[in-house]
């Protein structure tokens, strides 16, 4: 009675011999990709605890954040930054040149928003106000660089300063300050 | 977003000091930074004289065309930056499309950064 029972291997092989291509393929050698070529090792992407998008988004925030400009949003983190801080911002012109320009004012306004997280930033130039939205995660920011903490600011968003500028964008020695010291750094 | 009865502040040196948009140029309804806007002058400077460079006077009354040159509504630049003025602001323009005045007054947007108004860029004293 056990005679007629096939083992597996045997069923298997009786299979694999009767589609003679599946056979002929187990024999050839697996494709090696070209060293140019990089091959994925996971095709789909693991959306444990994401949604898609919430994941891409993720992923963008870690790949723009690799520079360390999370940490200017991360409250945890000593460089955070505050309401209040003066701020100078080194934008690039273009992906294409090294040029840069900066604006240097008082962050009015932080906002979280993961990929699109955002500051505003303002300062009065020639008797006009000007205030500036950079995205955190651009990669036309070169670097934000705080010139000065703001002290005795109590609120998260400092809009009144439209109104009521006290002496809050008095900045033009604070920039000389800045600029004095980074001259004597690239000197020495 | 400037329209009609809009009021800018002149910022050039043709002797007009706030002017008052009556119609956008390019046909819709409002005018951004870079655009250009007829305008009537509603207060001209009353001892403005004509420079020795050939500026003219400009009066209380006159109808121009003028070009935008800041805007209290936010502009988005194509990083997705965005840049907001305190006032509206334009600079008086000839029939030609080229700059009345000699000399800007103010800080400029860097909007207009286009070869029609490298002049106006070149003249201002700050752009944005």
């Amino acid at each position: 009675m056990f005679n007629s029972f096939k083992t597996i291997s045997a069923r298997l092989s009786g299979v694999t011999a009767r589609f003679a291509s599946t056979a002929a393929n187990a024999a050839k050698p697996t494709y090696t990709a070209p060293a140019s070529v990089t091959v994925p090792t996971q095709f789909k992407p693991n959306t444990r605890g994401n949604g898609l998008m919430q994941l891409i988004s993720k992923e963008e925030v870690k790949r723009m954040g690799a520079d360390g400009r999370s940490k200017l949003f991360n409250k945890a983190s000593p460089e955070c930054l505050r309401p209040g801080d003066v701020v100078l911002v080194e934008t690039l012109n273009s992906m294409s040149t090294d040029k840069t320009s900066s604006f240097v004012g008082v962050l009015i306004a932080m906002d979280r928003r993961g990929l699109h997280s955002n500051f505003t930033v303002r300062n009065v130039v020639l008797k006009v106000g000007v205030e500036m939205k950079y995205m955190l995660y651009s990669p036309l920011i070169k670097s934000v660089r705080v010139m000065k903490r703001g002290e005795g600011f109590r609120r998260a968003k400092l809009f009144y300063l439209r109104d009521n500028p006290g002496r809050a964008f008095r900045l033009e020695g604070l920039v000389k300050l800045d600029k004095a010291a980074q001259a004597k750094k690239a000197a020495a | 977003m400037l329209q009609l009865k809009s009021i800018l502040n002149v910022i050039d040196n043709s002797g007009a000091v706030w002017a008052e948009c009556i119609r956008v140029l390019h046909g819709g309804k409002y005018a951004r930074i870079g655009d250009e806007i007829v305008v009537v002058v509603n207060k001209a400077k009353a001892n403005a004289v004509a420079t020795a460079s050939g500026v003219p006077k400009v009066k209380k009354g006159d109808v121009r065309h003028a070009l935008v040159v800041r805007a209290r509504k936010e502009t988005m630049r194509p990083d997705g930056r965005y840049v907001r003025f305190d006032d509206n602001a334009c600079v008086l323009l000839n029939k030609q499309g080229e700059p009345l005045g000699t000399r800007v007054l103010g800080v400029v947007s860097g909007e207009l950064r286009q070869k029609r108004w490298m002049k106006l860029l070149s003249l201002a004293p700050k752009v944005v």
